[in-house]
């Protein structure tokens, strides 16, 4: 069964088309870059998977089921913006996560939050933007899901951040998961990567495994990257 | 799924709200004592202090009101947040279908609405309290007599019915009201540009061609219908029946709102 | 601090080669259990499968074995661990043949370069 497939995916805005027919199947346990400058459609792809937006035309499927409640409680999304209830505290968003989150691994949380020697009452309106973000990318790294998404993970961020993200991504994840991060930052992320897609104005033009691309070009996915996408 | 939406967003609106209800409470009461000591001193109070007194009962009789509007506000504001503010690639992603979400966004906002409709007639029971209490014991006793009559008369023209057709034709229509607001939320969302605005004009529309269907239907849904009691000299069983064709009428407005709002939900959600 | 990796070689080959360094050079010594696939992965800043077809072309070069219920161990081969070191150092030697080539020394200009630089 695939994990995570689309037929002829398509999103039109009006006149604009941001994904173009896209036909995909993904396996499990492997982490999958989705790769493409700003406005390639990344972002309309992840959130199409996540029932964040519905398709002009086109099937799209997570193990074989249509997007709704029940994919929901398979896929762990971390979208590019900060998505945290202010009022909470972190305990109290630690329960509303387990809450509704069956697969949610509370205990895998806790410990990789500790290292940031917040309070647990600390309320999460006086966090740092960068505490923010850990947070938000220890909750879905602990859930133990079927898919990953993560939009951009990496973006705006310092070579150290950087480090930790990638390194908690690689320790925490789920391994029979699909990881699909979107990023246009392709030499932090490409020892990771089992596989890429390129994806150019809403058409994924490449789809290979890493090491064939290195072995078969000569060049890094970085540098193939540059050269594909050269204005 | 949907009681643990319920839930949290009771939580939510409840930190928001309550400070303001306490708030209102304890003015209420500051005020029923002013008025007792008033009535105590018999007015034998000067000037300023009545200027002080004016501006005491015009504040309190703006909380009275605030409270509920604030209220409302708070559920409209809450509702756009959570669902279309950057709270909502939480709130969308949760593994919960569109009615549970829906429907437990409606009953914890009805709640919050019925909570601060009742907690004003808490503050304005507490003012007239404090008057009673301060009454003399001869116009404490007064005032019992009156009420026990008036108990009796309702009693005996059905009014104890009448007053439970009016609380259950009330909260319907706190329920169709957090809808209809939900249902303008959404379609000022379909928008790029002035989704207020949109919401506002559609909140006129869908009032304007409410009303006409209620006179259409010759479904009297506000407080006209009680006129009719007092004018006429109706009998109160004819005043009950004709209230329940208004109490379906709203219910089936909520219903048609909730599945409209459900399908713009699920199918026109398109986040930043 | 993860790996670095150069660009034009599948990362699986490069790090076959940075575990045989260190094996030749006594890092871990013969007969001692190596990281499990993902531990080292995690070090290492790689996808663990790609850290998977490492192990596995060590273990078909025969420079480590498994123990089906404890996990990787380096070679006690000492023959194979010795052929090993032979392998990568001529590797080592005809990288810098071919640069000092580059630079225009003779064979013999090079020996003597190799000898006086011991010296000093």
């Amino acid at each position: 069964m695939n994990r995570l497939s689309c037929t002829n995916l398509t999103k039109r805005y009006g006149r604009l088309t941001a994904l173009n027919g896209i036909t995909l199947e993904l396996q499990p346990g492997k982490i999958i870059g989705l790769l493409g400058p700003n406005g390639s459609g990344k972002t309309t792809f992840i959130k199409l998977f996540n029932g964040l937006l519905q398709p002009t035309a086109g099937e799209l499927l997570i193990d074989g089921m249509p997007i709704g409640p029940d994919t929901k409680a398979e896929v762990a999304y971390l979208p590019d913006n900060d998505f945290l209830p202010e009022y909470m505290t972190i305990k109290g968003f630690l329960d509303y996560y387990e809450d509704f989150f069956k697969d949610f691994d509370r205990k895998r949380a806790e410990k990789l939050l500790e290292p940031l020697g917040l309070p647990l009452s600390q309320k999460i309106k006086t966090c740092s933007k960068g505490t923010k973000e850990k947070i938000r990318l220890i909750v879905t790294l602990s859930r133990r899901a079927k898919v990953y998404f993560l939009d951009e993970p990496i973006a705006g961020v310092d070579p150290a951040a950087r480090e930790y993200i990638l390194k908690t991504l690689v320790e925490n994840y789920a391994e029979d998961a699909v990881v699909i991060l979107s990023t246009h930052l392709i030499s932090d992320v490409e020892p990771i990567l089992d596989d890429v897609l390129f994806i150019k104005n809403g058409n994924i033009v490449l789809h290979e495994e890493t090491d064939s691309i290195r072995e078969r070009t000569g060049k890094s996915v970085d540098e193939l990257f540059r050269e594909e996408f050269r204005c | 799924m949907l009681i643990k939406i319920f839930k949290y967003d009771f939580l939510e609106s409840g930190r928001k709200l309550l400070p303001g209800i306490l708030a209102m409470l304890l003015l209420s009461l500051a005020q029923g004592i002013v008025l007792a000591y008033n009535l105590v001193k018999k007015n034998a109070v000067n000037g300023s202090l009545q200027i002080i007194f004016g501006i005491l009962i015009v504040v309190v009789t703006a909380f009275i009101i605030g409270i509920i509007i604030a209220a409302m506000i708070i559920q409209i504001t809450q509702y756009n947040s959570t669902i279309y503010g950057a709270r909502g690639h939480l709130t969308n992603v949760l593994p919960v279908n569109t009615s549970s979400m829906l429907g437990g966004k409606l009953l914890s906002a009805s709640l919050w609405v019925l909570i601060s409709i009742m907690v004003s007639g808490i503050a304005i029971a507490i003012i007239f309290g404090c008057l009673f209490l301060n009454l003399g014991a001869h116009d404490q006793e007064g005032a019992r007599q009156i009420f026990s009559q008036l108990l009796k008369q309702a009693r005996e023209y059905g009014f104890f019915q009448l007053f439970a057709q009016a609380v259950l034709g009330t909260v319907i229509g706190i329920v169709e009201l957090v809808i209809t607001l939900y249902l303008c939320v959404s379609l000022g969302q379909l928008v790029s540009k002035m989704k207020v605005l949109v919401g506002i004009v559609a909140f006129f529309v869908i009032s304007f061609i409410e009303s006409k269907i209620d006179s259409l239907l010759q479904v009297q849904n506000s407080f006209d219908k009680y006129h009719g009691l007092v004018e006429k000299h109706q009998d109160v069983s004819v005043v009950i029946n004709n209230g329940w064709s208004g109490i379906i009428v709203s219910l089936a407005f909520a219903v048609i709102f909730f599945f409209i709002t459900r399908w713009l939900l699920s199918r026109t959600l398109n986040l930043e | 601090m993860p790996w670095t990796f150069e660009n034009g070689i599948p990362i699986y080959r490069q790090l076959t080669r940075r575990i045989m360094v260190l094996i030749a050079s006594g890092s871990y010594k013969p007969g001692d259990k190596l990281p499990s696939v993902r531990d080292l992965a995690i070090e290492a800043g790689v996808n663990p499968n790609t850290m998977q077809r490492a192990y596995s072309e060590l273990e078909q070069s025969g420079v480590i074995y498994t123990e089906r219920t404890s996990g990787r161990y380096v070679t006690d081969d000492l023959k194979k661990l010795t052929a090993l070191r032979i392998d990568l150092s001529t590797e080592e030697i005809s990288r810098l043949y071919s640069e000092l080539e580059k630079l225009g020394l003779s064979d013999d200009e090079i020996r003597k370069a190799v000898i006086d630089y011991k010296r000093n």
